[in-house]
């Protein structure tokens, strides 16, 4: 259906080049009508995106404007489910588009899909700011504790704590899991398939961004044993995923 | 079917060592499927240190496999990203990836069609653009514009002014350096303290092209010099954009990208009394001679 109206626009877009002998009429102009940003999305063959990336590896200024229109709501929704800080995911996102035009020549359209490039440098980005602002906060922390200390006033420590994600959401998500109607459910249902802790552990790192020592803290379980629970999980979602 | 590898599955103890690190490891072994695949897992997975994530992915610049690898389980994973809920980036988001990469504002789906729909009209209709024609168009939304300032209850100094800025601005707009096609973008009419005009400066957004026209030149003595400053509306810090040379009542500067960028966060522009050649430190004298907001006219024109 989404490849129609693809093909529809293309067309479209070329009658009215021959016609009105237009230069360089641009089908990516009328797609952004008949496609939202979610469809784009969803759509396995990024060819839109391919191009525009493409276009932006000639520094075609506009095209790169377009993919920002197009992707930077859900990248930036990416850039906030692991940073959990509006302020932080649009500065990840700056970040992240400016490396995106900076690097855009690196993109190779054969190797993976756009989006799949652009939410990885975001997701990296993420990462590492999470893990900044965790830093910054613990010393906050113990510098706050620090005065405290002085001041005999051990209360209201709750306040420098870390925006941790919230896990009621990660269980909803598993819980979820099988259940959307995504078309493409072969992660959910592989994902599923593995154990809870397994699956918890894997979606934790990579939808939060919790390092193995906090996954670690979480379930109470020693550090090794969480890296032997990712390490399998990941065997078996490979497996299931292979089939 | 053959067997996939389990990431980081029997992996030499020196690689599991906490102690030894990761990093540690030859190039060599970075060739292992074993290791490979362990690398790339929980590169995506976001479990590196950053270190090692950073490593990870200049390695894999020159190890096929290992870019391979890292391609296929941000394949895998992706659709867990295409589920998360958008968020609409803040408006200074773009506003400053633009300020770092100097790329032009995000038009709109409708602009893009009515810019496109505005050109359409004009191959089909081969009309010939003038700049007599497109200053009387701007004149004509000038007018407007300020004849809906007067029927708003403002004192009589403002619509003195007023009139004094259609005059000037009809002036500037009729620019004999202007080109036929080269849409103007910013205007700014700088002021002297009485209200009299000194000059105005105009920018044009295909050349990049500064103009300024001098209606009344200031009286100088030889060892003084009048210096143009942009006023930054981000940080509010006035940066040069040179020495208004005397004698001249028109005066055409081709600005670079870097001049360009201050243009386009412009707040006002200020010309500032200094010592022949210029200011020496970088930053204007506090004698302001004239001084004036600047407007683009794609914003002002909506107001129209």
């Amino acid at each position: 259906m989404l490849n129609k109206k693809l093909n529809e626009a293309d067309s479209q877009a070329n009658e009215q080049a021959n016609s009105q002998t237009l230069e360089q009429i641009n089908s990516r102009e009328l797609m952004s009508n008949y496609l939202n940003h979610e469809q784009l999305l969803k759509m396995k063959n990024s060819q839109h995106l391919n191009h525009l990336l493409a276009l932006c590896k000639n520094r075609d200024k506009s095209a790169f404007s377009q993919l920002y229109q197009l992707t930077s709501a859900k990248l930036n929704g990416i850039a906030y489910r692991i940073t959990r800080n509006v302020d932080s995911a649009n500065e990840v996102l700056q970040e992240a588009f400016i490396q995106i035009w900076q690097n855009c020549g690196e993109y190779q359209q054969e190797k993976s899909e756009a989006f799949t490039w652009l939410a990885a440098i975001v997701r990296y980005r993420s990462y590492d700011r999470l893990r900044y602002d965790k830093r910054r906060h613990q010393n906050d922390m113990v510098q706050y504790n620090d005065s405290d200390n002085e001041t005999g006033n051990e209360e209201n420590t709750s306040e420098f704590k870390i925006n941790a994600p919230n896990l009621n959401e990660l269980n909803n998500h598993c819980v979820e899991i099988g259940l959307g109607d995504f078309p493409e459910q072969a992660l959910n249902d592989c994902l599923s398939k593995l154990e809870q802790k397994q699956s918890q552990s894997i979606l934790m790192a990579y939808l939060y961004g919790y390092s193995r020592d906090e996954i670690s803290d979480y379930f109470d379980c020693p550090v090794n044993t969480i890296k032997s629970w990712i390490r399998r999980g990941l065997g078996r979602l490979q497996l299931c995923l292979s089939q | 079917m053959s067997k996939p590898i389990v990431p980081g599955s029997n992996l030499p103890k020196s690689h599991l060592s906490k102690n030894k690190g990761e990093n540690r490891i030859s190039a060599k072994r970075y060739l292992n499927e074993k290791i490979i695949e362990h690398l790339a897992s929980q590169l995506v997975l976001g479990t590196l240190t950053q270190k090692v994530h950073q490593r990870t992915l200049s390695l894999s610049k020159g190890n096929e496999a290992l870019a391979q690898a890292i391609n296929d389980w941000q394949a895998r994973f992706i659709n867990l990203d295409l589920q998360t809920d958008e968020l609409p980036a803040s408006e200074l988001s773009w506003q400053r990836i633009r300020a770092a990469i100097d790329v032009p504002p995000v038009d709109s789906i409708d602009e893009v069609h009515s810019k496109r729909a505005a050109k359409i009209s004009l191959d089909n209709n081969n009309v010939k653009q003038n700049s007599n024609g497109r200053a009387l168009s701007i004149k004509d939304r000038l007018l407007s514009f300020l004849s809906g300032c007067f029927a708003t209850p403002i004192n009589t100094s403002v619509s003195v002014f007023s009139v004094a800025l259609i005059a000037v601005l009809s002036f500037a707009l009729i620019n004999p350096l202007a080109k036929q096609s080269d849409p103007l973008s910013y205007v700014a009419v700088l002021t002297q303290q009485g209200g009299e005009a000194h000059l105005v400066a105009s920018t044009y957004g295909e050349s990049k092209k500064l103009v300024v026209n001098i209606i009344n030149p200031p009286t100088l003595a030889s060892e003084q010099s009048l210096e143009l400053w942009v006023v930054s509306k981000t940080d509010a810090q006035a940066r040069s954009l040179g020495v208004i040379p005397v004698g001249e009542n028109l005066i055409e500067q081709q600005l670079s990208i870097a001049q360009w960028r201050l243009i386009k966060d412009s707040q006002s522009l200020i010309v500032t009394l200094e010592e022949e050649g210029g200011s020496a430190i970088g930053e204007p004298s506090e004698i302001i001679v004239s001084q004036g907001l600047c407007i683009r006219l794609k914003e002002w024109q909506k107001n129209v």
